[in-house]
């Protein structure tokens, strides 16, 4: 601990005091102010008054806040003139500013008319001015985490983050792990190496102090749900056009359930059907028909549910919006169930580079599974004008987050 | 004997490797990053990593004392060739809709088992007639898991994956000693060749399989598969599953006779579903012991912990 004389002699005290000079000192640090209180007149003429009394900080009783005054000597515990007034901010100070009040009392043995220096109460006001760092904001996507630092010039140390899972914690430095003194950083995370988890709190720590660090906490709201490194295997709407020649009797069914025989090729059929949808040449797009004109008992003769085909208007998944190519994708479980509608997810290579932010728009059943070695499975909606699955093998694993989750 | 399967991935690997009657396994040190060698005595397997990359098919094969069974490619076509040793060698075309192949094996009977994706998320099951060159039987499925001693394919009935509501798991069994026709209990008529409604139903019992249909379903009715595919006990005797319903789960154990005769118990254990919901709990290990069994119900919500339980045989109630 380091202190500060204020520059002034004793018995001069009072100029230094006055309440509209402030003294500034951070935690860790302590300030003497000289005091003489000298009695006028009274029985003894002009002396030195031992004063007795406990110094207010901020309206308290000392100590408070972390700080202590204490006059010394100490009246209260020998009878010696009193000559200074010593402030002290330990390492746990609370920043702010303080009015401190010496209200004490004279040797009730002589009472004193007056005195010269200074008259009681006695007040100053003192700033403990310390450190602070805070989190300006998170961003995930971006991999951006913005961090300013507030202190005295001279204030430096290394700025730490830890991200705050459940069972997780991931850390992350400014300028490398150097020092670093007041200003704005921006920290990335290394995100490829996250585990997965649910973050839901990101710690500062600004070591400018080795025992009284400024830290600060700032909420992740949305969480951000890290699902590690995740398969992401890939679907398609099969195009007519690109299948291979050959066709065969089919039914095309409107809304009503008006079945109307027709053609269409061959394996586009079949690829409706595994697939769920497919772009026809004739008629737009055509989906499995299952059980939205009833049982089969229902359909006309011929008619069955891997020749019949409901028209739409759209490709749609299960949240009932149109799919997007490269951008919406299959989750289990249902996203429209758990109100994960629309929740967007960053794919982050190894090399802890953005390769795409999707939108979970449909259910894949399938991805309860098949993680391949990976932590999960996710389906991607691609725009692949092929007649089947065979252009549209899996997209790879990336590691992946849910940026926005639950906030639809 | 203490069967222990860790992963999903590795349950048609497991069930292969009990088919060896417990021949030491080694993966072979020169295997590519994207297939993986199964090697005991005298019988080789080649199966693919399980990823989905149709245009870059592994090289799959089987090969025992028998019979070797090798994937061809060419211009875009794939068939299966079989050489049987004094036999002549044979080969079968495996059909266009087929856009991967994962593994090709021997099972009972002298057939083989073709397995494959017509997608990302939908099987392919072929059964080859090894005798005469021939395709036995065809049909869309789910995480179909084979039985140790090969008899059996355990899987979920097919469904369309995208753009279709109200999807429901329905279980089944496949017995690979039986035709096709033998194998579609619940159909009439011509109806080997349906490669939708394939299997005997194994649970729930009281559903109507009959007539019950696996898409329109509502989300409250819906069966849901919520483990990493089928458990197989190592004498093939029994699988084990979890099924999601209402809003609780049962870990579902299916007895199997040699018959193909199934019966069905079930214990709820929704005891260890995680916070965010019972949609999330997916048990992804499976200890068979003595008297029970231990899995492992993992969140498939980051950040919740992981559950276990024991549950005695004497526990688990026959399914109705």
């Amino acid at each position: 601990m380091f202190g500060i004389t204020p520059a002034h002699a004793a018995g001069e005290s009072i100029d230094a005091v006055t309440p509209d000079v402030t003294y500034t000192i951070n935690p860790g640090q302590y300030i003497i102010f000289s005091f003489k209180w000298v009695c006028n007149g009274g029985l003894s003429g002009p002396y030195n008054e031992p004063v007795t009394g406990t110094p207010y900080m901020g309206g308290q009783l000392s100590p408070y806040n972390g700080l202590t005054a204490t006059l010394s000597p100490n009246p209260g515990t020998s009878n010696v003139d009193t000559e200074s007034l010593t402030i002290t901010a330990a390492n746990n100070a609370v920043p702010g500013t303080y009015p401190i009040v010496v209200d004490g009392v004279g040797n009730p043995a002589e009472p004193c008319p007056t005195y010269t220096y200074p008259q009681f109460p006695q007040t100053l006001t003192l700033v403990v001015q310390g450190a602070t760092v805070t989190i300006n904001s998170a961003d995930l996507v971006g991999n951006n985490i913005t961090v300013t630092t507030q202190g005295g010039s001279g204030t430096s140390g290394t700025l730490v983050l830890t991200a705050h899972g459940a069972s997780n914690t991931v850390t992350a430095s400014a300028n490398n792990g150097a020092a670093v003194g007041p200003g704005t950083y921006h920290i990335s995370l290394d995100r490829p190496n996250i585990p997965m988890d649910t973050y839901t709190t990101i710690t500062a720590q600004w070591n400018w102090n080795a025992t009284n660090p400024a830290t600060t906490t700032y909420t992740l709201s949305p969480s951000w749900v890290v699902y590690g490194l995740v398969r992401h295997s890939q679907y398609n709407t099969p195009v007519e056009s690109a299948c291979t020649p050959g066709t065969e009797t089919a039914y095309v069914v409107d809304s009503n359930c008006t079945f109307t025989q027709t053609t269409l090729n061959t394996n586009f059929a079949k690829q409706v059907y595994v697939n769920g949808t497919g772009q026809s040449s004739s008629y737009g797009i055509l989906k499995y028909i299952g059980t939205a004109c009833g049982p089969l008992s229902k359909f006309p003769a011929g008619a069955t549910k891997k020749n019949s085909f409901l028209k739409v208007s759209a490709v749609t998944g299960s949240c009932g919006t149109a799919l997007q190519p490269g951008i919406s994708e299959a989750t289990y479980p249902n996203p429209k169930v758990k109100r994960e509608c629309g929740d967007n997810r960053v794919l982050v290579t190894s090399t802890n580079a953005n390769e795409a932010i999707k939108s979970a728009d449909d259910y894949c059943p399938d991805c309860r599974k098949d993680f391949n070695g990976t932590d999960g499975h996710i389906d991607n909606y691609v725009s692949s004008q092929a007649c089947s699955a065979n252009a549209v093998g899996d997209l790879g694993n990336f590691w992946t987050a849910n940026t926005n989750h639950g906030s639809h | 004997m203490t069967t222990f399967y860790t992963s999903p991935e590795k349950v048609m690997k497991s069930a292969y490797q009990a088919f060896v009657a417990g021949a030491i396994i080694a993966a072979t040190a020169i295997a590519p990053a994207w297939a993986q060698d199964v090697s005991a005595s005298s019988v080789q397997v080649r199966v693919s990593d399980g990823s989905f990359h149709p245009d870059h098919q592994q090289a799959i094969s089987y090969e025992d004392q028998d019979v070797v069974l090798k994937l061809l490619q060419e211009s875009g076509k794939s068939s299966v060739q079989i050489d049987w040793t004094g036999r002549p060698r044979r080969e079968v075309t495996v059909p266009d809709e087929i856009a991967q192949v994962d593994s090709i094996q021997r099972v009972v009977n002298e057939r083989a088992l073709l397995l494959g994706h017509v997608n990302a998320s939908v099987s392919a099951v072929m059964v080859l007639d090894l005798k005469s060159g021939s395709v036995s039987d065809y049909f869309m499925a789910s995480d179909p898991a084979m039985s140790p001693d090969s008899h059996f394919l355990a899987f979920v009935r097919f469904y369309p994956p995208h753009s279709v509501d109200g999807v429901e798991d329905q279980y089944r069994l496949y017995d690979l000693s039986k035709t096709a026709s033998e194998n579609r209990p619940l159909l009439t008529g011509k109806a080997s060749d349906d490669t939708d409604n394939v299997g005997q139903p194994v649970y729930p019992a009281d559903t109507g399989e009959a007539s019950r249909e696996n898409t329109g379903v509502a989300e409250d009715q819906a069966h849901r598969l919520t483990s990493q595919g089928f458990f197989w006990a190592s004498n093939s005797r029994r699988f084990i599953f979890a099924d999601e319903h209402s809003g609780r789960v049962a870990l579902v154990m299916v007895g199997v006779e040699g018959s193909g005769r199934v019966t069905a118990k079930a214990a709820d254990i929704s005891r260890l579903c995680p916070a965010s919901g019972c949609e999330y709990l997916s048990v992804d290990k499976v200890i068979y012991t003595a008297a029970g069994i231990t899995i492992r119900a993992k969140s498939l919500h980051p950040g919740e912990p992981d559950k276990s339980a024991h549950i005695e045989f004497s526990k688990l109630a026959a399914v109705k």
